[in-house]
């Protein structure tokens, strides 16, 4: 990581004009209007980003989710039970203590997954199970 | 031409002959030897190692010589086994077909030298599960008589054999008074009838220095000489061989020896025995209930016993190691204050009651939907009984309570369970369900504490919404940013809040992943909170210095 800390070690001596042209070199978008040192925070975390990676997909929906503030959906925490009635019958499907979804006998991807084969159709699995509620309006 | 390494296993099941020059292993040997040299036209040669097992059953695999054999074939040294008769290798079938399997692997096949067949042929391998058969049969047949001749034998009142009780030595098929130890054993009987107690017996021995007399086994090592223990002063005091019979299995017949007591000390001791069964150390019928007193082992099974000691009129309740309590003196002996480790069971169990659905699925019972409700209200019930610390229920509900260092296993009796959810099962009477709960055990002073294992505690907290709060705003804040279309100043305008706010929390978009996965999940040490994440002066631009500046992943572990 020899280039990421020579790259993040150059942020601090930059102009500001310096730094808004790295921020084009790097993003290929409009330099947002803030102050030279906010910019400098944003390219060492667009630099660390693009080293170490970013924000994990499901943190990313989460805090997306939490922004539009219409639903809520609760992780399956390893060792959950979740039971499902459909058609009749009680749908068990278990979340091992290492996180893999079992149902039927059979590890599953995701929750949707199940839902699919259950139902036929395509559903959001944490829906289905009532993981994802409505937020009181 | 290839050369066949050829091994010869000889095997004899008795020692008598042995010791003679020319006995029956150097016979098989010699024959298996003569069959080689025959077939060294084939290539075959007599490998020098001596594979005999004398004295040894060919019912056991157990068997020096046979065991180096096997090594010897695996270490791919052997081409070809050769025994006299199929039987010197094994009796039994079972073991005959572990053998073949082993001989499959290592390419290894076997010849009888003089019974003929070929086990690569399905015929050859019937007639030889014949003949192991019929080996096998003249074994059980043989083990059978012997069984019988025993009955039989101690029905006529003969002794066969074994230590004989103190008192006595063999005489042939009976046996003889040693007068100065049967004085012992009736001086024995008379203290019982006298103190009424075995305890106090052992403690009037020892105190007297009256030991066990020091006697010779048959194989000429001696054993005695030491003090009685209570348990040998019960199995002398049970003894029908003193009265002049002779037991077997749940029978008793006259025997030929001669009575070291008479019949009337012999029932009044039978009598005193019988009324004096200790009582059992049961949570039912004791005033202050060990609710786990005769279900709860250490990790190596070792009973702990319920005992208390009091202070005034209080009553401090432990359970206690076995042997600890004997007044044997042990470094890893347990000595667990009760309530804590009762809580701790009761708790795991109610909280079992609570998820009714993941027992009936760890018990394999299945769930129709109908019975939901009826679950779910059954074991709402139960789990209500359990916290209320039901004795009945609980001592119904639990066979066992295993503590290790760093859990509590708990075995739950399946059919009582299935009777409290009001579910039918097929499960048998005896099979169990093992519970575990994470607690551990601590030392204070001189006795174990159990600690509910905090891990757990951490990772169920709930995130804190204040924290998601703040950086939800800064994500929302820094996208509009980002568009270049807006100053901070026109953003502040427009949300209704001061610029430098703004300032503050967009800085919360460039947190580290990791930290941001943490706040997600509730998982961020309990210094980090809204106050700080807003207030922080100068937020690091490296990952690696913001996780030392908040002191995340610090403090879990």
């Amino acid at each position: 990581m020899a280039g990421l800390e020579d790259k993040m070690l150059a942020l601090t001596t930059m102009s500001s004009a310096q730094l808004r042209d790295a921020w084009r070199a790097l993003k290929a978008s409009p330099v947002p209007l803030i102050s030279p040192s906010m910019l400098r925070l944003a390219l060492g975390y667009e630099l660390q980003a693009q080293a170490l990676g970013g924000l994990s997909r499901v943190s990313q929906q989460r805090l997306a989710q939490l922004g539009s503030a219409k639903t809520v959906t609760q992780a399956a925490r390893p060792g959950t039970r979740l039971i499902r009635e459909w058609d009749g019958t009680a749908h068990i499907v278990t979340i091992g203590e290492d996180g893999v979804i079992r149902w039927n006998d059979r590890a599953w991807r995701s929750l949707s997954e199940v839902a699919r084969e259950i139902t036929g159709t395509r559903w959001s699995g944490p829906a289905f199970f009532g993981l994802k509620k409505r937020l009181a309006a | 031409m290839n050369r066949v390494r050829c091994a010869i296993y000889t095997r004899k099941s008795s020692e008598e002959g042995l010791e003679q020059a020319f006995n029956s292993l150097d016979a098989q040997r010699e024959a298996c030897a003569a069959y080689v040299l025959s077939q060294a036209s084939e290539g075959w040669s007599a490998l020098p190692d001596i594979y005999d097992d004398g004295g040894l059953s060919g019912g056991s695999l157990e068997r020096p010589a046979l065991q180096r054999l096997l090594a010897d074939i695996a270490a791919g040294r052997v081409d070809i086994i050769v025994v006299y008769k199929v039987d010197r290798l094994t009796r039994s079938l079972l073991d005959f077909a572990k053998l073949v399997e082993v001989f499959d692997k290592a390419g290894v096949s076997f010849v009888s030298i003089t019974q003929s067949f070929n086990t690569t042929t399905s015929m050859g391998r019937l007639t030889l599960n014949m003949l192991l058969s019929f080996a096998q049969f003249e074994r059980e047949v043989t083990a059978e008589r012997i069984r019988d001749k025993i009955a039989a034998s101690k029905a006529k009142g003969m002794w066969m054999g074994g230590v004989p009780p103190l008192g006595y030595r063999p005489d042939g098929r009976t046996l003889e008074i040693v007068e100065p130890h049967a004085n012992i054993v009736r001086d024995i009987y008379r203290r019982y009838l006298d103190l009424g107690n075995v305890r106090l017996v052992v403690d009037q021995l020892t105190a007297e220095r009256i030991h066990t007399p020091v006697r010779r086994m048959a194989n000429g090592r001696d054993f005695g000489g030491c003090a009685f223990s209570r348990g040998q002063i019960y199995a002398i005091l049970k003894n029908p061989i003193y009265v002049g019979d002779i037991p077997h299995r749940d029978q008793r017949h006259k025997g030929l020896h001669k009575a070291i007591i008479g019949q009337d000390v012999w029932d009044a001791t039978q009598t005193m025995l019988a009324g004096h069964v200790p009582g059992l150390r049961r949570a039912v019928n004791t005033a202050s209930g060990s609710l786990l007193a005769g279900l709860i082992v250490d990790d190596a099974g070792e009973k702990l016993i319920a005992a208390h000691a009091c202070k005034g009129k209080v009553r401090y309740r432990y359970y206690v190691s076995h042997s600890t309590h004997h007044g044997v003196s042990d470094s890893k002996a347990l000595r667990i204050p009760a309530r804590e480790i009762e809580t701790a069971t009761v708790e795991a169990l109610a909280a079992a009651f609570d998820d009714p659905i993941a027992l009936m699925a760890r018990a394999s019972i299945p769930l129709a939907p109908a019975d939901l409700a009826r679950v779910f209200g059954a074991a709402c019930t139960a789990a209500a009984a359990i916290r209320c610390r039901d004795p009945e229920m609980l001592r119904a509900l639990v066979a066992k309570v295993i503590v290790h260092p760093t859990m509590l296993q708990i075995e739950l009796v399946t059919a009582a369970m299935a009777k409290h959810l009001s579910v039918a099962t097929s499960a048998e009477d005896e099979a169990t369900l093992l519970l575990t709960c994470p607690t551990r055990l601590t030392r204070t002073g001189h006795r174990l504490r159990i600690v509910q294992n905090d891990g757990r505690a951490i990772a169920a907290a709930p995130p804190d919404a204040s924290m998601i709060k703040l950086l939800v705003k800064a994500q929302r804040w820094w996208t509009q940013l980002q568009r270049g279309e807006i100053t901070v100043q026109e953003l502040a305008q427009a949300e209704g809040v001061v610029k430098s706010y703004v300032t503050r929390i967009v800085r919360l978009a460039f947190l580290a992943p990791s930290i941001i996965d943490d706040v997600l999940a509730g998982r961020q040490p309990a210094t980090l909170d809204a106050r700080r994440l807003a207030f922080t002066a100068d937020l690091p631009t490296s990952w690696t210095e913001q996780l030392r500046h908040f002191e995340v992943g610090r403090q879990i572990s």
